[in-house]
């Protein structure tokens, strides 16, 4: 399996572990949680990302390989979307300090 | 009845903060002291919890905003951080606001400043030259290289070398996909210098300079 392909899996995995299904309107405890799971995968998300354009700018990947991985991750966001919305959080909630690695956002 | 919380200033500076600023649902702005603090909160009693509205989130910046035309400096709480009394603001204050003091302390005096810039400066490009372009791109390529073109367009906004002499600190935020907003922490006293220096970079030309708010973008201590 070459690096792109473990890196499209590794986004379908991150994808599939995220709920379908999500309570129209969860209860404080459910939001709190909520918005510590969606602030990991955020991060998840953002390195990937990163790790992703740099692995097209390197040339060394396909242009299928390319889209591919691309679309993952176009689909992952849109769902980190729906889910931001159902639990009512915002991008600046999720925007965490790292230390000397910046801000996520 | 609930304690709503626009904000922190430093109790030394409490005299400053005009008695006549009204709040959310027109409510009185005032200035909480706690026991041995070194900080207060600009807060008002509300007989109900606060729905979330465009105007309710105009009504809290206008209670900061009366707060820093009188020069004080004020750190921005986060929208609807309500409490059910006075004393559990001040418990929450005691608890965790050792660090809002002391950055506080460290700004006293400074404002937040804004330039407010359209996001069509293309930085160049700084990679190796022989990045790949995938003319047929489908919509899976166009997201990673908008990504990347994203991330390469903040150091473009970036005026941390232009203005250096008259800024704390600076942060960029993307505010749309065609703006972006580059924050700056100021003297107050250097306000007119710096609009002047702003109005020499090329790049800002075009750019609209807002300012003085509260510290939003730099409320939270180690930014």
């Amino acid at each position: 399996m070459t690096d792109a392909d473990e890196l499209e899996v590794q986004l379908n995995e991150l994808s599939r572990s995220l709920p379908d299904r999500i309570s129209a309107q969860p209860d404080n405890a459910g939001q709190e949680l909520g918005k510590l799971v969606l602030t990991l995968v955020e991060v998840v998300r953002k390195v990937l990302e990163h790790q992703a354009v740099r692995r097209m700018d390197s040339g060394t990947l396909t242009a299928e390989q390319v889209e591919r991985l691309g679309l993952a991750l176009l689909r992952l966001r849109e769902k980190m979307d729906e889910l931001k919305t159902a639990f009512g959080v915002s991008d600046e909630d999720l925007d965490i300090d790292l230390g000397p690695l910046g801000r996520l956002r | 009845m609930t304690t709503y919380l626009y904000g922190l200033i430093l109790a030394r500076n409490a005299e400053r903060v005009p008695p006549a600023a009204k709040g959310i649902a027109g409510a009185a702005v005032r200035v909480l002291h706690c026991v041995g603090g070194r900080i207060a909160g600009l807060v008002s009693t509300l007989d109900e919890p606060i729905q979330a509205s465009i105007d309710a989130v105009r009504a809290h910046d206008r209670a900061l905003q009366s707060a820093v035309d009188h020069d004080v400096t004020v750190a921005a709480v986060r929208f609807r951080q309500s409490f059910s009394t006075d004393d559990e603001v001040c418990r929450h204050l005691s608890e965790h606001g050792g660090r809002v003091a002391e950055l506080l302390d460290h700004l006293d005096g400074f404002v937040e400043m804004r330039i407010l810039a359209a996001a069509n400066v293309q930085a160049p490009r700084t990679s190796a030259p022989s990045q790949p372009e995938y003319a047929a791109a489908g919509p899976g390529v166009a997201y990673l290289q908008q990504l990347r073109d994203k991330s390469a367009q903040r150091p473009a906004y970036s005026a941390r070398t232009e203005l250096a002499a008259l800024i704390r600190d600076e942060h960029v935020t993307s505010i749309r996909e065609d703006a972006v907003a580059v924050a700056h922490l100021v003297r107050r006293s250097d306000i007119p210098a710096y609009k002047t220096a702003v109005a020499t970079i090329p790049r800002f030309s075009q750019a609209t300079v807002v300012g003085p708010f509260a510290l939003y973008s730099f409320a939270e201590p180690g930014t």
